[in-house]
């Protein structure tokens, strides 16, 4: 069955969007950490994910999950990355304010980093959605059998063309509400002071 | 009748006494260094719980420094910092700091009670206790009626205000403020100057307060310190002699306080550069 890019893009952001943000909070917050796994980090993240293509086919074979680890692979890094940006830049008088009312670390990435990141990190899943849906498209094209973009692939083989518009197009209005969904949800849970907050 | 002393009780009996008397604030031959550049060379003095100190000084005197090293943000190179006798080893929320830049102090994500609850979570304090305390705490800096605007929605004073709120939330024996007025108006200023005052003395919180202005400083302390530049050390202390409550004009009018105006200020000149 085809299947629209959604779900695989849904699965592999959660976990590697997920983890990088997780990674990217505790690097921003431990310049140690950072420093520590900075040669790591700058190792694996060149790895083009479409290079990862044949180990995810190795682990999980033909569908969805195969997919999804790219996409995980995909966001991972520039979550991760950048999430540690804004992090560390974090109002340093804010870190100060929790250290001297003892918050727990806990309570200080709920209650001040986070407060403070969000709207840069939702700006940032924006431009990691983006990436993770080329290299969904991409995937399915080149490997994913069971995939839009393979369907895509399929009818302009069979001389098609109105079902490979067709799909085409759907793939674009596909990007479009992703970004304008994600647009209205910084909106709302930012507002005007939220995009102040940022600065 | 033989009444049984037992022969430990005198020495207990002076412990106790030194302990209970040991100094708010003591500075024990502080020194640091950042790289090459000594900040603060082999400082030392000590403050008495319940006093009011201000910290007067060229730039680069350290003043600031000190009030980081006294809260535990930053650790001597050498020396011992004691706050009730106990040595610091790193933030407490005993020891309230206000810092001059209350725009950034503030979560600008909460509202003016919301930031004064901010001390009062990281307190423990149950959900159902802080409302009332909040309130409290916000008619106590005169901001009733404020606690559901954003830092933003606030002028400067007002601002610095809820700072202070949240400061006092944090039930502090001890309070620094770094140049809290410093941004402000000359009017603010001086309101919020005699709403310290009367703040300190209804808590018997001892207050260090670094200022550049003299005026300031004088009108505020039981004891002005003078810091001199380069490296940073203590150049003199002197302690203020006007009676309390002080008021912003008989105060400021007063001989004494114009004498102590006089010899502060020949003393900035002579070190100052």
């Amino acid at each position: 069955m085809d299947h629209d890019p959604f779900l695989a893009i849904g699965l592999g952001l959660a976990v590697g969007g997920g983890l990088g943000v997780l990674g990217g909070i505790g690097l921003g917050l431990s310049p140690a950490a950072s420093r520590i796994t900075s040669i790591a980090i700058e190792l694996f993240r060149p790895i083009p994910p479409v290079a990862v293509i044949p180990i995810a086919l190795l682990i999980y074979g033909f569908g969805i999950k195969m997919e999804a680890a790219i996409i995980a692979f995909t966001c991972f890094w520039p979550m991760l990355l950048l999430t540690q940006a804004v992090v560390s830049s974090v109002e340093p008088r804010l870190i100060e304010v929790s250290r001297i009312l003892e918050l727990s670390p806990r309570k200080k990435v709920m209650s001040i980093v986070l407060p403070a990141a969000a709207a840069r990190i939702v700006t940032a899943l924006r431009l990691t959605i983006g990436i993770a849906f080329i290299v969904a498209v991409t995937t399915e094209i080149a490997v994913n059998p069971f995939g839009l973009g393979h369907a895509m692939m399929i009818s302009q083989m069979e001389m098609r063309p109105s079902f490979m518009y067709a799909y085409i197009s759907w793939l674009a209005a596909l990007g479009w509400l992703i970004n304008t969904g994600l647009l209205m949800i910084q909106r709302r849970m930012f507002g005007a002071m939220g995009l102040e907050v940022t600065q | 009748m033989c009444v049984f002393r037992p022969f430990f009780q005198p020495d207990q009996i002076e412990a106790n006494v030194m302990t209970s008397s040991s100094p708010a604030i003591d500075f024990d031959r502080i020194s640091l260094s950042f790289g090459n550049r000594k900040i603060i060379d082999s400082m030392s003095f000590s403050v008495a719980s319940g006093e009011f100190t201000c910290i007067v000084g060229a730039s680069g005197s350290g003043k600031t420094t000190l009030l980081r090293m006294l809260v535990g943000l930053i650790t001597p190179n050498a020396g011992e910092i004691r706050r009730f006798g106990t040595a610091v080893t790193g933030p407490s929320r005993d020891v309230a700091v206000v810092f001059q830049d209350y725009g950034r102090a503030l979560l600008p994500w909460r509202t003016a009670g919301a930031n004064v609850a901010l001390a009062l979570e990281a307190a423990h304090v149950p959900r159902d206790e802080r409302k009332d305390r909040i309130d409290h705490l916000l008619e106590t800096v005169g901001l009733k009626g404020h606690g559901d605007k954003y830092p933003t929605e606030l002028s400067g004073g007002m601002q610095q205000r809820v700072q202070i709120a949240r400061c006092l939330a944090q039930e502090p024996r001890i309070l620094l403020m770094d140049e809290p007025f410093g941004a402000l108006d000359a009017m603010t200023r001086q309101s919020l100057q005699d709403e310290v005052l009367q703040i300190v003395d209804d808590t018997g919180m001892t207050v260090m307060f670094v200022t550049h202005d003299i005026d300031e400083a004088i009108y505020l302390g039981d004891t002005v310190i003078h810091l001199e530049a380069n490296p940073g050390r203590v150049a003199e202390t002197l302690p203020i002699d006007l009676p309390r409550p002080r008021n912003q004009l008989t105060t400021r009018e007063d001989p004494e306080f114009l004498k102590y105006r006089h010899v502060l200020f020949d003393h900035l000149e002579g070190h100052g550069s």
